[in-house]
């Protein structure tokens, strides 16, 4: 190899440790700002929702509407096995229920199952923690914290998934001074189904 | 083969034959007043159709709710499966868009559908079975299922004059071939694999009569390091013809042309919210119909698409889309170029 050539050597190594120290740096910077500081969701490439190259926003999302990221795969016609709908609630998204990245810890220092938030705005507008480490009974799961256990720990916090916002509506109302019993315990998607919009048929 | 992500692109898409194209916004109107059909007039703010929220709903409100596939009878009605809804509902053409002017109520959801003899077939995604129905009737009444099960009937294709019937099973990574007159299982194409004439998470399908051919749209590898997303073709004999890849990520229903001299393949892609027409020998995107629906507004304008899952190329070049999560179907005018 000539000189002339040779020269270039040090200076592509140069820029060939930068690179590479500034991907590490991108990649730590990535997960010091996901909610958790475990892996990422494993079933779940990076490229699901994220196009590098001309996505919209802050995250690249390859869909400006979230819920459209999710539904491609989740909806009607999607490829996975896991079919979903939104919550007939008004104008309810993925998002109000879910995180995308992982499974987070809730505020007794578990961690709740199905990527589901460790707190949802319930319908007073109001952040409310939430506790869903079990798919009860019909899954053959515990029925503490599942879906609604009528604050069976006795911690006075109403934290099931579902309680969060059926605490305030006039459907299985799960208050102090509604105790309201219906199937507590019980796996609510078992007939609300979530491919239905958590209605019954 | 590297992970191919859609790239946007503007151009517009006009038919050869036709001239100062205009969109057309669609339709199906709020429905408050019916049986069957009682038709609104086209909104072209497009409303949702059906009425969200914590009060309980109307019992059987015959709106679109989450439209996915569509077909077309020679008359020129639609067959629009409805998998919220649980039924497929018949669409005829009036004043301003469609009318809702007939409905089979299904208890599960449905997926594929086609209408081929004066049948409707439809896909149940859960019994996994391919149902087969007389539409002509006041009530419409289920003749025969298909042979052989289908565990994902995603979409239905048929050659009426071949007398085939070819359903995709998006979960079995295969195309099952039915005879149209009985049902009877003939032969499967492809299957689940990684070799490329494998399908992997396919969604949707067409055929190509003339040519004998099945186009099957595919997902591709969903695990980051395999095929990117392509649409692959077959011969009816189950040969493996060619692998259309291009510029799109999620793609699901399609229709092709021939009509404006370069072969095209119309393919909604339900991530890019567009409907893509690729140039069938080269994959190449010649032009789009419908803009991505961005969540600025209330509710998806006129021609933006949310989760576009079906495309159906009507007589005189029109283009019906189902716009799923808009809760309606979308119809661009011959060629389809927005002004």
């Amino acid at each position: 190899m000539t000189w002339y050539r040779m020269k270039w050597v040090p200076a592509i190594v140069a820029v060939g440790a930068a690179f590479l120290l500034g991907v590490g740096a991108v990649t730590d910077s990535l997960q010091s700002r996901t909610a958790s500081s475990v892996a990422l969701n494993p079933n779940h490439d990076c490229a699901y929702c994220h196009n590098l190259h001309g996505g919209s926003s802050m995250q690249l999302l390859a869909n400006p509407v979230v819920e459209a990221l999710c539904l491609t795969c989740h909806g009607p016609s999607g490829t996975s096995v896991l079919k979903v709908a939104n919550h007939v609630y008004d104008n309810s998204t993925c998002t109000d229920c879910h995180v995308s990245h992982s499974n987070v810890r809730n505020w007794l220092g578990g961690t709740n199952l199905k990527l589901v938030r460790d707190s949802v705005i319930g319908q007073e507008g109001n952040s409310r923690p939430v506790v869903f480490e079990s798919r009860g009974t019909n899954e053959a799961e515990p029925t503490l914290h599942s879906f609604c256990d009528g604050d069976e720990d006795g911690n006075g916090v109403w934290d099931g998934v579902c309680d969060t916002c059926h605490s305030d509506v006039g459907r299985h109302t799960y208050t102090e001074s509604n105790k309201h019993g219906h199937q507590q315990g019980a796996t609510c998607t078992r007939c609300h189904e979530h491919v239905l919009q958590f209605k019954t048929e | 083969m590297p992970r191919r992500m859609f790239r946007r692109r503007p151009k517009r898409w006009v038919a050869p034959c036709v001239t100062g194209a205009l969109a057309v916004v669609v339709l199906v109107a709020s429905c408050s007043d019916l049986p069957l059909g009682a038709v609104d007039e086209a909104a072209p703010t497009s409303a949702p159709l059906a009425k969200k929220g914590g009060s309980k709903p109307a019992k059987t409100p015959p709106a679109l709710l989450s439209p996915v596939r569509i077909a077309a009878d020679a008359a020129g009605s639609l067959f629009v499966s409805d998998f919220l809804a649980q039924a497929v509902f018949k669409l005829e053409r009036a004043a301003a868009g469609f009318d809702i002017t007939g409905a089979l109520n299904l208890s599960e959801q449905p997926l594929g559908v086609a209408w081929a003899a004066g049948r409707l077939f439809v896909g149940n995604a859960v019994s996994g079975s391919v149902d087969v129905y007389d539409f002509g009737r006041k009530k419409p009444r289920r003749l025969y299922s298909l042979a052989a099960p289908v565990s994902d009937p995603t979409d239905i294709a048929t050659d009426d004059g071949r007398g085939l019937v070819f359903v995709l099973d998006g979960r079995a990574g295969r195309v099952r071939v039915f005879t149209l007159t009985d049902g009877a299982h003939l032969y499967d194409i492809s299957g689940p694999g990684e070799n490329p004439s494998a399908l992997q998470n396919p969604t949707g399908l067409t055929v190509d009569v003339a040519r004998q051919q099945v186009l099957v749209s595919d997902y591709g590898s969903l695990d980051g390091g395999g095929e990117g997303p392509a649409v692959k073709v077959f011969g009816y004999d189950g040969a493996f013809a060619t692998s259309i890849a291009g510029e799109f990520s999620r793609p699901q229903g399609l229709a092709i042309s021939d009509s404006g001299g370069t072969p095209v393949v119309l393919l909604a892609d339900a991530m890019a919210g567009v409907v893509l027409v690729l140039d069938r020998a080269t994959g190449e995107t010649l032009g789009t119909l419908g803009t991505q629906f961005e969540g600025d507004t209330e509710a998806p304008a006129p021609g933006e698409l949310w989760l576009p899952l079906d495309v159906l190329l009507a007589e005189g070049g029109e283009v019906i889309v189902t716009n799923n999560r808009a809760q309606r179907i979308e119809s661009f005018d011959a060629g389809g170029s927005l002004p």
